[in-house]
């Protein structure tokens, strides 16, 4: 968390972009410990940072004691709302992944039988704010 | 590792304060629920949550603060947040929490705001 804090800070990200990578990236790791991995000490979660010019791609991988892909909710349905967790229709846990969609660029989740795969990229805004590479945004799968 | 989170109860009437300090996470379900069910026992209605000296909130945290949004509905109390970083006003912006709890920049601003709330099927005094 604090590693790819500081590779945000050293590309220069904004100091509220370099927060949302903070909180993605727990989330995210939390997820492959508690789900993925199921609290099994002996399973690792690898975390790879890669710094491209104008963008940073987080990958954080864990080894598949359950499959990713039971986890993350279908996006046609829908994120469960506070009121759903409320009212008690939907767990009131559950935020994680819905909170790397809403703070990162792109996601995508990738799971095999050995491992789950939770790729992010977040893109250094230009100086109106705006991702540098729009191109990007409309290329391949994105959530 | 279990992260340390401590909840005190604090009357600044017409607010109860439950001053959050430490972590908020899965772990901090205990502490809060104490200092939140102490609130009840002392007839709290207006309930504020301080995070000003939380130094990190993550979703497990949000599902707690939740799980007492839950409970305050059943007993018709109104929870104010305050001390929250800009991120983490962010995040409750996000998640969709804001039209649910009343953010407040002080605990001064809730305290006007607490006394100024009239909610329907309350008896407030006139």
């Amino acid at each position: 968390m604090d590693l790819a804090a500081s590779v945000a800070q050293g590309m220069e990200f904004p100091s509220e972009r370099v927060d949302d990578i903070r909180t993605a990236v727990a989330e995210a790791t939390l997820n492959a410990i508690e789900h993925g991995n199921a609290l099994d000490p002996d399973k690792a979660v690898l975390i790879a940072l890669t710094s491209r010019q104008h963008e940073l791609e987080i990958c954080i991988q864990d080894q598949a004691h359950m499959p990713l892909r039971v986890q993350v909710e279908s996006p046609s349905a829908g994120p469960a709302t506070v009121e759903d967790r409320l009212t008690g229709r939907a767990h009131k846990r559950g935020w994680g992944i819905q909170l790397i969609r809403l703070l990162t660029d792109s996601v995508e989740f990738d799971s095999t039988d050995q491992s789950n795969t939770v790729r992010m990229v977040i893109r250094l805004p230009n100086r109106a704010g705006r991702p540098t590479d729009e191109r990007m945004l409309s290329s391949g799968h994105r959530e | 590792m279990r992260s340390q989170t401590r909840a005190t109860l604090r009357d600044d009437s017409p607010l109860t304060i439950i001053d959050l300090e430490g972590e908020v996470t899965t772990f901090s379900q205990q502490p809060i629920e104490v200092a939140y069910e102490q609130a009840c026992e002392n007839g709290a209605r207006d309930i504020l949550l301080n995070f000003r000296n939380v130094a990190y909130l993550n979703s497990a945290g949000i599902a707690v603060v939740i799980e007492l949004l839950t409970k305050a509905r059943q007993r018709d109390q109104s929870i104010f947040v305050t001390g929250l970083s800009d991120h983490y006003v962010k995040v409750f912006k996000y998640t969709g929490l804001e039209p649910y709890v009343r953010m407040c920049d002080t605990e001064e601003q809730a305290k006007s705001a607490a006394a100024r709330e009239v909610v329907p099927g309350r008896d407030h005094p006139s």
